[in-house]
């Protein structure tokens, strides 16, 4: 490999149920992916800055309305990237991803501090406001009986003798004091906290949604932005780092999360606790490791133990920290990593195919 | 009482390996870890738990099945798809209470629903609070304010001058939860356009809140340009640029070695952040009447 990038594609662990594979099935190591007919044939790419179109590259890579087919029928799949740690190269990695594939749609979810447009530079063509219910009171019907006060569970209104007070950001829109409203005062104002925004890079169909500044909750314009999710190709949610409601909502009904973390003991933490958390929402997942070598062997060791496959190493480079500080995806420095992230797919759709043979319903988020 | 609050917008840019430094530097301080989601500091500052304590976030609903007529009212009025086939799904249901509410044979009851836990520890720096979400829990804002007042009372109590808080990444509830009332909040920043991007953002939220803030750049060497157009930024906004700390793999082996980058030799690095802490500590107790 040039310019001694090295990036090794793990054997990922077998899952429980799978049955034989042939050998054009089976996942081999780094470098080693059997190329079918119907794979992906890398041309070297000149670096640069731009998006050409000549990007399209692959025979029958999907494209919208043709689905990738796996062993057992077509269908497309929604895989999320999240993290715990922040700044372990989400953003890098489902942009990679989603080049590697050329066509899919493309979901940054993390809307509090929405990256991705910074590499994939889309056109923006349509943008939509994401509103937020409130309370509005009519005080001349108020009887100030307090009922909307006591079912509010967020302490959303306050009412007084002669007043009502209105927190609008404590709002979780419910409809609780609008039910309990015995003088039928309250009705549902809008009042707009993000702005979701779609347009395109090349053939990779892009969303992203951006909370307004102190705006409190950006669950609802993610969860408005599941809404547009598209059933004809594939679809990358690149999900906010943490572990609470954001991230639950934006990986919530994906059929795989890809788990980015770094070799380094607060990587490590935060892995534990992004793993508790998809266990618990019952998606399949997978490890990839960023800035490999950086740090020490105990992510691997963790994995191993956890029986976690462990899908993608990548090495730390400065070239590609350079690059990703310029808004340039680590694919287009080393065009050589769209085979891993190809591989990486593979992988991916391997797994999820073995648990739906077993019965496992994935991908509710449509 | 003075607070400082760490923040970046970004994640990963080096918030809880500058708040451990500081703790180390800082005269006798409090520490908070507010990046409740995915707390950190306890690796570097390995706490010694004196008080464990649950924290109850919102309810939870919860069907009794014997009772239940399967009308199907709580699935249609609940805001949150957080009812489906007449079960609960822990993960959407806000709490709020409206299915219980609407329920003609009372079959729905509100339960108390354990989302984590709050510690006060013992450190080599200083007491710290700290807490983790239960998984997949919500609520975090609201424990992070817990963190907080925890942590006053604990200052007020042992007559400390400061709280140190790291807070976490983003710009939404738990930051905004973070940074209320702090004295100063300091950005992380790095100088990437993503890093320039969610610093803008972190800036305009404590311009929002009223909160004087200073920046700081992490690995300013791997992108100089970028570095000069967040010096240009700042200085364009009028914000102090406290400080510029170079790329050095060190920082990762100090943490390997459970150390900060003022007990590790780290270089330029400890150098750089020393510095920092003297800017930051001059800001925070600087005495009005001499400026």
């Amino acid at each position: 490999m040039e310019r001694g990038l090295r990036v090794q594609a793990q054997e990922p662990v077998r899952e429980q149920g799978e049955g034989e594979v042939n050998a054009e099935e089976r996942w081999e190591e780094a470098g080693q992916v059997p190329v079918p007919e119907n794979a992906f044939a890398l041309p070297a790419e000149p670096q640069g800055h731009t998006r050409p179109a000549s990007h399209v590259i692959s025979l029958s890579a999907p494209s919208a309305g043709q689905v990738w087919r796996g062993s057992k029928g077509a269908y497309s799949m929604v895989i999320s990237i999240a993290s715990g740690k922040g700044g372990t190269g989400k953003t890098s990695v489902a942009v990679s991803l989603a080049l590697s594939l050329e066509t899919c749609q493309f979901l940054d979810c993390d809307v509090e501090e929405p990256n991705a447009s910074l590499f994939l530079r889309p056109s923006i063509d349509r943008k939509i406001s994401v509103g937020t219910l409130e309370p509005w009171i009519d005080e001349s019907k108020c009887s100030h009986c307090g009922e909307c006060s006591s079912i509010c569970a967020y302490h959303a209104i306050a009412v007084f003798e002669k007043n009502i007070l209105i927190f609008p950001k404590l709002c979780h829109r419910c409809g609780g004091c609008i039910l309990v409203c015995p003088e039928k005062a309250i009705a549902e104002g809008k009042r707009n906290i993000g702005v979701i925004e779609e347009g395109a890079s090349n053939s990779i169909a892009f969303t992203q949604g951006i909370l307004n500044i102190g705006e409190h909750m950006a669950t609802p314009v993610i969860r408005e932005m599941k809404r547009l999710i598209r059933k004809d190709m594939h679809v990358i949610i690149d999900s906010p780092p943490g572990t609470s409601c954001p991230v639950i909502e934006s990986i919530k009904g994906s059929d795989f999360v890809l788990l980015v973390t770094e070799p380094t003991p607060f990587g490590l933490n935060d892995l534990k606790l992004a793993v508790d958390v998809v266990r618990e929402l019952k998606i399949p997942f997978g490890v990839i490791i960023n800035c490999d070598g950086i740090g020490d062997d105990r992510v691997k060791e963790y994995c191993q133990k956890e029986n976690i496959p462990l899908l993608l190493s990548i090495p730390w480079s400065r070239e590609i920290a350079e690059a990703y500080s310029r808004g340039i995806p680590a694919v287009d420095v080393f065009p050589e990593l769209k085979g891993k992230f190809h591989s990486l797919f593979h992988g991916i759709t391997r797994i999820i195919e073995n648990k739906r043979a077993c019965g496992v319903q994935l991908g509710a988020c449509r | 009482m003075k607070q400082l609050t760490v923040i970046s917008g970004k994640g990963g840019t080096g918030k809880t390996t500058l708040t451990a430094a500081f703790a180390h530097l800082a005269d006798n301080p409090v520490i908070a870890d507010c990046d409740v989601d995915a707390a950190d500091l306890h690796l570097l500052l390995t706490p010694e738990l004196i008080k464990q304590e649950p924290f109850y976030g919102n309810r939870l609903a919860s069907i009794d099945k014997e009772q239940c007529s399967k009308c199907g009212l709580c699935e249609e009025t609940c805001r949150f798809g957080a009812i489906q086939a007449f079960e609960v799904d822990h993960t959407s249901c806000e709490g709020c209470g409206v299915c219980a509410y609407v329920c003609p044979e009372k079959a729905i009851s509100m339960k108390e629903r354990l989302s984590g836990y709050w510690y006060v520890s013992d450190t080599k720096e200083g007491p710290m609070v700290h807490a983790r979400l239960g998984i997949a829990a919500e609520n975090s804002g609201k424990l992070v304010s817990m963190v907080r007042q925890q942590a006053k009372d604990l200052a007020e109590n042992e007559k400390k001058n400061l709280i140190l808080i790291d807070g976490p990444p983003g710009i939404g509830c738990p930051v905004i939860a973070s940074i209320g009332g702090v004295d100063m909040v300091l950005a992380v920043t790095e100088p990437t356009l993503s890093g320039l991007h969610d610093l803008k953002r972190i800036l305009e939220v404590a311009n929002h809140f009223n909160i004087p803030a200073m920046v700081c750049i992490n690995k300013c060497d791997i992108n100089p340009d970028n570095t000069r157009m967040i010096e240009n930024y700042c200085k364009e906004k009028g914000i102090e640029l406290i400080g510029k700390i170079p790329y050095d793999p060190a920082v990762t082996r100090a943490m390997i070695n459970v150390l900060s980058v003022v007990e590790y030799p780290c270089g330029e690095v400890t150098e750089e952040t020393k510095k920092i802490w003297r800017k930051v500590e001059k800001h925070l107790f600087a005495n009005p009447f001499n400026s």
